[in-house]
């Protein structure tokens, strides 16, 4: 990873700028039924534990290559990412298929609620890590 | 993004590069999947997209000078 960084800064003009985005694996995403207006949490899906290292591998990289000084940190945080599935059946099958998430939600409302709505347009929201940075004159 | 030389590493489809191309001066994608790259050939000529090009490729080698790009994203790709 840091190899490729090195590669990134290379290909970049001086002054260029590095977006980076990726999933945030520090905040849990959720299972939501969409409403008319907003959504309703139905279960919290946590990432897999086989993904965790990997995530955190990419984190290290893109500081090892600000501490090489290839890079300057210009902006950082977090945004909400929806998923869409027509039913509750179709976010069943994505997380089964889904290998970044564990298989099944961690559900928090009943299941005489989940059945009553199972049928009506579901989300997941998932957490996007961004960083923007410049590319050093090194 | 305006009147940038844009490279997508991992590009997958092209969805991105695609979205940027109208804003950008050029867009390069990378990937080292054929696959999605013969997608994302396919989708650039449906939307008519003439500054972009899709190659297939690694970011840890990349074909191109130094200085190239104005903006690189990498997105899902670390």
């Amino acid at each position: 990873m840091v190899h490729a960084l090195r590669e990134v800064h290379r290909v970049l003009a001086p002054g260029g700028i590095l977006i980076d985005a990726r999933p945030d694996s520090r905040v849990a995403a959720y299972a939501e039924r969409r409403k008319r207006q907003g959504f309703q949490r139905f279960g919290v899906v946590n990432t897999s534990r086989r993904e965790l290292p990997n995530d955190r591998a990419s984190d290290r990289a893109i500081a090892r290559a600000v501490h090489e000084g290839l890079f300057k940190r210009r902006r950082r945080g977090r945004f909400w990412h929806s998923v869409p599935f027509g039913s509750l059946a179709e976010l069943r099958q994505y997380l089964w298929e889904h290998l970044r998430f564990v298989r099944r939600a961690r559900w928090v409302v009943d299941e005489a609620t989940r059945m009553r709505y199972a049928n009506e347009p579901f989300v997941i929201r998932r957490a996007v890590r961004y960083e923007i940075l410049e590319r050093a004159t090194r | 993004m305006l009147g940038k030389r844009v490279l997508d590493l991992g590009c997958g489809d092209g969805r991105f590069a695609l979205g940027v191309a109208s804003f950008a001066a050029s867009v390069e994608g990378l990937d080292p999947d054929e696959e999605v790259i013969a997608a994302a050939k396919k989708a650039a000529r449906k939307a008519g997209a003439r500054n972009v090009r899709f190659g297939v490729g690694a970011a840890q080698r990349l074909p191109h000078p130094d200085g190239a790009f104005d903006v690189v994203l990498l997105s899902w790709t670390l």
